[in-house]
């Protein structure tokens, strides 16, 4: 599979087995996220962040909570907090973030 | 006190001494650099002269090579016009590399300074003796000071320091001025003084100071030293707590409610049997990350000394970190405490009095904390504890930083530096609920384990002789407790960790299979799977139950530089991401 577009360097990965999504991380500037639908190995979605959110080397998932944690190499670096795709690819979109100042 | 001066000429007595030994390099060949030599028990050496005049000395201090294994060395000074011998060396001197070898002796004027060198017994030894440095300590009269060095010690305070070189002064005269601007007097000293520490109020951040310094005779004042400028640096946020009694502490001596008409934030009638009050505590907003300093400005009411204890909680426990008697103290009455620590994170600062004699108690004026610097920079690894509800990131920086967030208010609540060489973290796993494995891209390869419980770093493992170095990818079994990382080498290794007894067991992978990143385990079928950065990409497949390699899948010439993935394991299939413009996603059957 090709990403799309601006998608280069895919560089973290998680993966949602219950709900059959994977998510891919960018090391971009801006930094990307990549949902590929698992059942037909499809992109669904891809986020794109804001400026000086790159470079996504840090990717977590928890499932049971619904939300995808990004992390950023930069200085401060942030911490981004994304739904994930349960119902709708409405879902998958930035909730918050942290910088750590 | 006095400065250090050197000579400007040197004569040699004897016939084979041929050197000026003025300012030589140290570590130059004595051979080359000229010496005096001496042949059997010849006692010539070198004079020196051109000292300032008028120099009061009273140290002579000399930096010495001996290039041949037996001397006798007899230092003179010429004091008050009269040759004085003030150190006699028996033997077998070795003169340690570089170190300077300092002789005391009574103060006077001294415009000469000799050394005579003896080979005890006779024969055709050569005595090779280099002689680098020698310099005399003293002052004179009238004389200004010299050195003037101004050094910001923070936002606002800055360090003066200089020279005395005189002997006769009665103080010494400091000006000032503020971005360039008009010298003003600030203070003048009492003699032999060399350090002025000027600080807030007059001091502020951001400002360009500036310095100068003459010595006051019965005659009159001496030329100016002047400093170099010095900007002091911005000023690091302070930060107040947010409560008092956050923590729930009753202060039965006395009120301890916020007088906000007086300015101050708490008072405290202290017991007056000498026993403890009880603590009050302070609660911070926010968990202050990578805090520094706390510090306290006080009022006894009474300008009464009284006994101060304060404790901050730090990572989760309380150190005592200021416990003094009497508090310092200003001619206006006003106290202050402070304790300077390793960064730690601070969520709340407790205090106490005690004192035993009269009614006295005290006012907490005004408390702080400061915090320095980013709470960690160049996250790489990211991990959370889903059961105890925690992210965990590290940065990516020497030594390590993991910084805890807190998924419910999404808010960092902790921070914990790695040990010095425990540096740039690159891949982690979590054993839920007990502990999260970092491994370091480090030669030897490191691997440094925190304790989610309470987020101390609890042991740390070095590959030292393994072979194994910069770990890059990791994956959890944990049904099998065993973490496996993996090492960017050519040829790979994947290090198994077995997390009952932390010992380790390394797979070097085959020739070609260079440069493992993504590590996914399948622990229901037994197979880890290795994603290679290689052009093209391969993957690598391990069987875990005996740690032994047994397949590689070379990808098309279109996927290369393998560099990330995830593992379904109820469907099995693997994915990997190729670090590749446009990035591209292989899916890969595994086995089932």
């Amino acid at each position: 599979m090709i990403l799309p577009w601006g998608c280069d360097n895919p560089v973290s990965a998680a993966i949602d087995m219950t709900h059959g999504y994977l998510y891919i991380g960018t090391l971009t500037s801006p930094g990307r996220i990549v949902a590929i639908r698992l059942s037909d190995f499809t992109v669904v979605k891809t986020l794109i962040l804001t400026a000086g959110e790159d470079f996504l080397y840090g990717m977590a998932i928890d499932v049971e909570a619904g939300f995808l944690y990004v992390s950023t190499y930069a200085a401060p670096p942030e911490i981004i907090k994304i739904g994930l795709i349960i119902t709708s690819l409405d879902q998958f979109t930035k909730l918050d973030k942290i910088s750590l100042v | 006190m006095a400065d250090w001066y050197r000579p400007s000429a040197a004569v040699c007595d004897g016939q084979e001494c041929f050197s000026t030994h003025l300012n030589q390099t140290y570590d130059a060949d004595p051979d080359t650099i000229g010496m005096f030599r001496q042949r059997g028990c010849s006692l010539d050496g070198v004079t020196w002269s051109g000292f300032p005049a008028g120099l009061v000395a009273n140290q002579l201090r000399v930096r010495v090579r001996q290039s041949t294994y037996v001397t006798e060395l007899w230092w003179y000074v010429r004091r008050d016009g009269i040759w004085t011998q003030i150190y006699y060396s028996p033997a077998f001197i070795t003169p340690e590399l570089g170190a300077w070898y300092t002789y005391s002796f009574a103060s006077g004027i001294v415009d000469q300074v000799r050394v005579r060198a003896h080979l005890p017994q006779p024969g055709n030894w050569t005595l090779f003796f280099g002689i680098y440095h020698i310099e005399l300590s003293g002052a004179g009269q009238d004389w200004p000071p010299t050195d003037c060095e101004a050094e910001a010690l923070g936002p606002e305070q800055i360090r003066l320091t200089w020279f005395d070189c005189s002997v006769n002064e009665t103080g010494f005269e400091i000006q000032r001025r503020i971005d360039f601007g008009s010298w003003a007097t600030i203070v003048t000293t009492e003699p032999d003084v060399q350090l002025f520490l000027d600080a807030t109020p007059q001091v502020r951040p951001a400002r360009y100071y500036e310095y100068r310094v003459r010595a006051i005779f019965l005659s009159g004042p001496s030329s100016w030293c002047t400093s170099n400028p010095v900007l002091t640096p911005v000023a690091p946020p302070w930060y107040q707590p947010d409560s008092d009694n956050g923590g729930g502490a009753s202060w039965s001596n006395g009120p301890s409610a916020r007088d906000d008409t007086l300015g101050t934030y708490a008072t405290c009638v202290l017991p007056l049997d000498g026993s403890w009050s009880t603590w009050l505590e302070f609660t911070f907003a926010t968990v202050l990350l990578k805090t520094t300093e706390v510090r306290l400005l006080l009022q006894s009411a009474q300008g009464m000394a009284f006994n101060l204890q304060v404790e901050a909680h730090l990572s989760g426990a309380w150190q005592l970190v200021i416990d003094t008697f009497p508090v310092p103290s200003d001619s206006s009455g006003r106290m202050f405490a402070s304790a300077v620590f390793a960064k730690s994170s601070l969520d709340k600062i407790r205090v106490r009095g005690s004192w035993s004699g009269d009614v006295n108690f005290w006012r907490l004026i005004e408390i702080y904390a400061k915090a320095e610097g980013q709470a960690t920079q160049y996250i790489v690894p990211l991990t959370i504890d889903k059961a105890a509800g925690f992210l965990y990131a590290a940065g990516h920086l020497a030594p390590g930083e993991v910084v805890k967030v807190d998924l419910d208010s999404f808010e960092p609540v902790d921070f914990l530096q790695f040990g010095p060489g425990e540096n740039y973290p690159r891949c982690v796993v979590v054993n839920p609920l007990t502990h999260a494995y970092f491994g370091l891209y480090t030669d030897p390869g490191k691997i440094v384990g925190i304790s989610l419980d309470d987020f101390v770093h609890v042991l740390t493992k070095t590959l030292a002789g393994t072979g194994a170095r910069n770990f890059m990818g990791a994956d959890i079994d944990v049904t099998g407790n065993y973490a496996y990382f993996c090492c960017w080498d050519e040829p790979g290794k994947v290090v198994r960790i077995d997390l009952y007894d932390f010992s380790d067991t390394t797979l070097t992978l085959a020739s070609g299979d260079n440069r493992p990143w993504p590590v996914l385990v399948d622990p229901d079928k037994g197979y880890l799977y290795l994603g290679l950065w290689t052009v093209p990409g391969k993957i690598v497949t391990v069987k875990l139950s005996n740690l032994v390699r047994e397949s590689r899948l070379t990808l098309s010439a279109a996927l290369e530089t393998l560099s990330c993935g995830a593992i379904d394991t109820v469907n099995k299939y693997a994915y990997f991401g190729a670090m590749m413009s446009p990035g591209k996603i292989v899916k890969v059957r595994v086995a089932t």
